[in-house]
């Protein structure tokens, strides 16, 4: 028997509503908090979407094998970003907010249009230090 | 709340859940046979569906293997109906960090789901 884990909004952006939120829970293989929880949850145990990879947009992954580098890259590195992958002229960074044993409970996502996106990865330092401010109060 | 023979509703999935029902309100130990006197339901009904429960992970026995208790299942259930709280000092910092910045500062919970059906 496997487990598989989902996506819930926590604390949506007052001023930067979310668009695409069916889309992002329903296609985790698309977004960045998305990936995020794969690659976390990727061991053998946690199975993959299953059926085909839905393409949202042309940048969407759909190959497996593709998407498999992808997550392996993310556990190396700690976060996951996905540019026009969800929606067209969109981008995500996605940090996760670690339990205390390790595992990410929450995921923190920086979006913003896909021109402006080396800008907000700036920012991506800030973010994962306020990740580590809010890990204590949330679990 | 009584055992409804399957071959005459119009659903079959009532008496699984009948039997949660009874599981979580009489809780953890509740036995097999409080389930049959419960729901007035045959013996080997009540076991057949206890078993998949079980299986599926909605229910665990109890460790001394007498009775039943919810499981694992139910939590992610319950994650699934109730909308994620987060609390006041942890939006304050969120907001903060959102104050004039060009870009959308969201959380999301990552919660663990039922278990899949096994195919």
């Amino acid at each position: 028997m496997f487990r598989s884990a989902s996506l819930r909004v926590a604390d949506e952006d007052p001023d930067y509503p979310l668009h695409s939120v069916f889309e992002m829970l329903r296609y985790p293989h698309a977004s960045a908090a998305g990936k995020l929880m794969l690659a976390e949850l990727g061991d053998s145990a946690v199975p993959f979407p299953k059926g085909p990879l839905v393409k949202l947009t042309q940048h969407t992954i759909t190959d497996s094998g593709q998407l498999e580098d992808q997550l392996a890259e993310i556990r190396l590195n700690g976060e996951a970003s996905e540019i026009n992958e969800l929606e067209q002229g969109s981008a995500s960074l996605a940090l996760p907010v670690r339990l205390p044993d390790g595992v990410a409970g929450a995921a923190l996502c920086l979006s913003s249009p896909a021109e402006r996106f080396t800008a907000t990865r700036e920012h991506a330092e800030a973010a994962r230090e306020l990740t580590s401010r809010l890990a204590p109060f949330l679990f | 709340m009584t055992y409804r023979p399957t071959h005459s509703g119009p659903s079959t999935t009532s008496n699984p859940l009948r039997i949660l029902e009874i599981v979580a309100r009489f809780g953890t130990g509740t036995t097999a046979k409080e389930v049959t006197d419960a729901l007035q339901m045959p013996q080997a009904t009540a076991y057949r569906i206890l078993n998949s429960l079980v299986a599926d992970e909605y229910l665990a026995r109890t460790s001394d293997l007498r009775g039943f208790a919810l499981g694992q299942a139910i939590s992610g259930l319950i994650t699934a109906a109730t909308p994620p709280t987060v609390p006041t000092a942890a939006r304050a910092l969120i907001e903060e960090f959102r104050g004039g910045n060009r870009f959308a500062v969201h959380l999301f919970h990552v919660s663990e789901r039922f278990p899949q059906s096994r195919r």
